[in-house]
């Protein structure tokens, strides 16, 4: 165990029994800290004191299990995102979870934040891949719930109340994972529409002979950052980016069935399948390019953004990007609504999520309250993602549930009772 | 406790006096679940209509302070619907209208006492299907898949409830109504619904479930593999799922098995082979045959006798028949059995049966083998003579045997079944005192008077009214 003498303090266990000593002297002399694992999350929410210690999971990196034909692997938890999918493809095997910055990232921090990507409806989210886990709670105390095996009932799924709750609630330290086999290829249709032909695109393509893995929609803004991003040279229109995984057989029959279905829905606009090498790219970008794109300050922004689309917003982009969810069939007007408000966004159309980047650090509480105002006729909700150093503290992160609310603080309060891990992150 | 006049004319109030019992003889349909080893009649069973009724039920037993207790159709095993301590019993086989269907955006909406099965009858013509399929699914309810996050043949492939359930509305255990999730994208907060399910009923009541629905595959091809024995038959599992194939169901039955679904549905089963696999692969028609091929391959590497493929739907429907009414052709064998649900890692299923036929003989119990083979969940079922105390003391230490032999090769006490009241002893096995308390801690979040549901699931809920329990002695068990 090594304490860096900086401010904030920087705590570095290197095994669970460190986790539990330095937890329970916290908790003894009731002084906050925060868990991290990568640090990609820690804009989340509502702002924490900066003077807080952190707790770091990165040297809890060991792989403790891989059976790999049982296909289930336990690791620690800090074992970087990109580690995990290295040691799995060894055999053969991926964890199919769409994670930014993979390298950086922590199997514990993904699970802490709910990180997932395009391919989560189809190949689902942490809630489906979690079968167990250990963990240190906010009076030091380490449990366990699920198992290793695929398939068991046996006490309450605790595993749930972890995922998401940003190290609130307890340090995750292991973690049993179920993994499947790398697919033989993958590859992606693009398709070029219309704002008001979204929804007739979307609806048609519930009735799919195929077996999409991810359905995007990309707003033409999104197109061009994504283009930046990833050199990718997509069309600066709306997009369908429509991903297919398996043999090369399956893949091919997938995309030529699918360009026939679209042409009889209507007329799109450009359609084609990108290029098997640029794959890679595709999902690179579908994942990190909002995220990568609040590390960059202003000044790179605005150049990047010079030499995209000119219809543009380049001014004074702030980095707030938000979580919108809602009924897919509502994801065409709530897009045409936000984007009048100048935010740039990509859809997980399956599962019925929009993420974006807010036009403007000056208008961000007007437009959030606009489109929440908004996802209010659909019964959906929005989730601040991440915020910025300039935060406007009149802007709430969250539009909880009252009823939600109450038993989240129910639940800290059993696991927290002095409220030391990240307090206030998720609530007040 | 024992019913009081008060308490039922309360009762009565809310539902009406036709939907209520409190006679001792209609009562004992509701003394247990499909687990008959311990049963306790309740003191009132009420079949409410809507979530109104139920607030208004779960205050009324507050008030009287009587522990109550939610019913589905009763094929759980493990006990969890038990009404320990006596109180009422909140059954919702008359809460099963299915609210909304919605293609468009893949989920449905669905009363708690609607039976499984009847939604995937009402979206079929659509092309649509609810995935999880317990065996039970002609009988068993959505909110008792809920509250056991039920499994089944499919969900190797498919997942179990909780992949499929997003949202719930929910009555607390204090009569507050709750809704958690639901059909738009991932809303802010704790998964609450991810918690519930799963939750034996112990956190309240669902009183409405949101679930997703899913697309039928385009193609499926049913195979059956004839294996001579049944090491051969675990051998060819394992090398199917370690070189990467998740077929969408691969289920395996043994000779006993075998010999009780022919003598019952005359399917043309070998009697001689020492196991069978069901295996079924679906999803595209451009790849569901190699698929297939490579199973075969594989099953023809470990020395599979035969393969067989189903050459019509007929065909594989009556396959499926066969599997998932199993249980139904086992009193063929015998006056009684006892069906157990334990979990190994895949790779050790060879291990396990070879245990299970060593316990047999060792406490001379005829044990036959149905079960999930895919996921590692197994069923061995212990068949007995329930007239003969000896024996079925020597099928409980048998049963204890293998579910501790479960926990010894990595595995778990139950796959799908729930602990209920049945696996409660195994709880300190599984977890430390730390995970239990924890655990319990949860619980009082919602249940803090422990009145719902009590009893079930941890140990650390304590014995109340387990004294008043009826301990009687494992006989025949619905299907799982």
């Amino acid at each position: 165990m090594s304490d860096v003498t900086s401010d904030p303090p920087q705590l570095t266990p290197t095994c669970e029994t460190e986790v539990i000593a330095l937890i329970k002297e916290s908790y003894e002399q009731s002084r906050a800290i925060v868990v991290t694992g990568g640090g990609h999350f820690e804009t989340y929410g509502y702002p924490l004191d900066s003077n807080l210690a952190k707790l770091s999971t990165v040297n809890l990196n060991q792989v403790i299990d891989y059976p790999s034909r049982d296909m289930t692997i336990t690791v620690e938890a800090g074992m970087s995102i990109a580690a995990l999918q290295h040691e799995l493809a060894k055999e053969g095997q991926r964890l199919p979870i769409d994670v930014p910055c993979a390298e950086t990232a922590t199997v514990g921090g993904a699970i802490a934040a709910n990180v997932f990507g395009s391919r989560g409806y189809q190949l689902g989210t942490w809630r489906d891949y979690l079968l167990g886990f250990s963990a240190v709670d906010g009076q030091g105390r380490l449990f366990k719930a699920g198992g290793r095996v695929v398939k068991n009932v046996a006490g309450y799924d605790l595993g749930k109340l972890m995922i998401g709750s940003h190290g609130t609630l307890a340090a995750l330290t292991q973690m049993t994972l179920k993994v499947k086999p790398i697919p033989e290829t993958g590859q992606f249709l693009y398709v070029g529409l219309k704002e008001s032909e979204i929804e007739t695109y979307l609806s048609s393509l519930v009735r799919t002979e195929t077996i999409p893995v991810s359905v995007d929609l990309i707003t033409p803004e999104m197109a061009n950052l994504l283009s930046i991003d990833q050199s990718l040279e997509l069309p600066i229109e709306f997009g369908l980016l429509i991903g297919f995984e398996g043999t090369p057989r399956e893949v091919a029959w997938q995309l030529e069935k699918i360009q026939t279905e679209i042409n009889t829905v209507g007329k799109p606009g450009v359609m084609f399948a990108i290029e098997e090498q640029f794959t890679d790219a595709v999902c690179k970008g579908l994942s990190e390019t909002l995220s990568s794109w609040k590390s960059l300050s202003n000044e790179d922004q605005v150049k990047k953004l010079e030499k995209g689309h000119s219809d543009f917003r380049s001014s004074t982009y702030g980095n707030i990007t938000f979580q919108a969810s809602l009924k897919p069939s509502a994801i065409e007007k709530f897009v045409k609504t936000a984007r009048t408000q100048g935010c740039v966004m990509q859809s997980l159309v399956q599962f019925g999520i929009v993420r974006g980047l807010l036009p403007d650090m000056n208008t961000a509480a007007q437009v959030i309250g606009s489109l929440r105002e908004e996802l209010k006729k659909f019964n959906g909700s929005l989730v601040v993602i991440q915020s910025g150093p300039q935060w406007d503290s009149t802007i709430d992160p969250f539009d909880y549930d009252s009823l939600m609310l109450t038993y989240m603080r129910k639940i800290k309060e059993k696991l927290d009772p002095r409220n030391i891990l990240a307090p206030g992150k998720l609530f007040k | 406790m024992t019913s009081s006049i008060p308490l039922i004319n309360a009762l009565s109030d809310i539902v009406g006096k036709d939907h209520l019992l409190y006679d001792a003889e209609e009562l004992l349909v509701y003394e247990c679940d499909g687990y008959i080893v311990e049963k306790k009649c309740p003191d009132v069973v009420v079949f409410p209509i809507s979530t109104a009724e139920i607030v208004e039920i779960v205050k009324t037993c507050n008030r009287f302070e009587v522990p109550f207790v939610p019913r589905g159709a009763g094929t759980s095993l493990a006990g969890g619907c038990l009404p320990v301590g006596g109180g009422v019993m909140i059954a919702l086989t008359r809460m099963r209208e299915i609210h909304e269907v919605n293609l468009r955006d893949g989920y449905a909406v669905v009363d708690p006492g609607l039976v499984n099965v009847h939604l995937t009858r009402e979206v079929s013509g659509d092309g649509f299907h609810y995935a999880p399929d317990p065996s039970s699914q002609g009988a068993c309810t959505i909110g008792g898949n809920v509250a056991t996050n039920s499994g089944g043949p499919h969900t190797l492939k498919y997942g179990v409830t909780v992949n499929h359930v997003t949202g719930i509305e929910v009555v607390l255990p204090d009569g507050t109504v709750a809704n958690w999730g639901g059909p738009a994208g991932m809303p802010p907060g704790f998964d609450l619904t991810g918690l519930f399910v799963g939750s034996e009923g112990t956190f309240g009541i669902c009183t409405k479930a949101t679930v997703r629905l899913t697309r039928n595959p385009a193609a499926y091809r049913t195979m059956l593999g004839i294996f001579d024995d049944i090491q051969t038959a675990t051998r060819a599992i394992s090398e199917i799922i370690g070189a990467g194939i998740v077929p969408a169901a691969l289920e395996l039955m043994d000779q006993g098995i075998i010999q009780a679904v022919e003598a019952a549905f005359k399917f043309g089963f070998p009697l001689d082979a020492g196991a069978v696999v069901l295996i079924e692969v679906d999803g595209l028609e451009v790849s569901v045959d190699d698929e297939a091929a490579r199973i075969k391959e594989l099953c023809h590497q470990v020395g599979v006798r035969e393969m067989r493929t189903a050459n019509s739907e007929a065909e594989r429907l009556l396959l499926w028949k066969c599997r998932k009414q199993a249980f139904g052709a086992i009193g063929r064998l015998s006056p009684s059995f006892c069906t157990q649900d334990g979990v190994v890692p895949r790779t050790r299923l060879p291990e396990i049966l070879q245990f299970i036929e060593k316990t047999s003989q060792k406490y001379d119990i005829r044990i036959v083998n149905v079960f999930h083979a895919g996921d590692g969940n197994i069923h061995p079922i212990l068949l007995f003579d329930e007239r003969d105390q000896a024996q079925i003391q020597r099928v409980i230490e048998a049963g204890d045997e293998i579910l501790n032999k479960c926990i010894e090769l990595g595995g778990s006490v139950t796959g799908e079944h729930g602990i209920g009241v049945e696996k409660i002893n195994f709880m300190p096995k599984l977890f430390s005192e730390n995970d239990l308390t924890v655990m319990q801690e949860i619980r009082e979040v919602f249940n803090p008077e422990g009145n719902c549901s009590p009893c079930k699931m941890l140990p650390t809920a304590g014995a109340c009214g387990m004294e008043q329990i009826e301990r009687s002695h494992p006989g025949r068990q619905a299907a799982l």
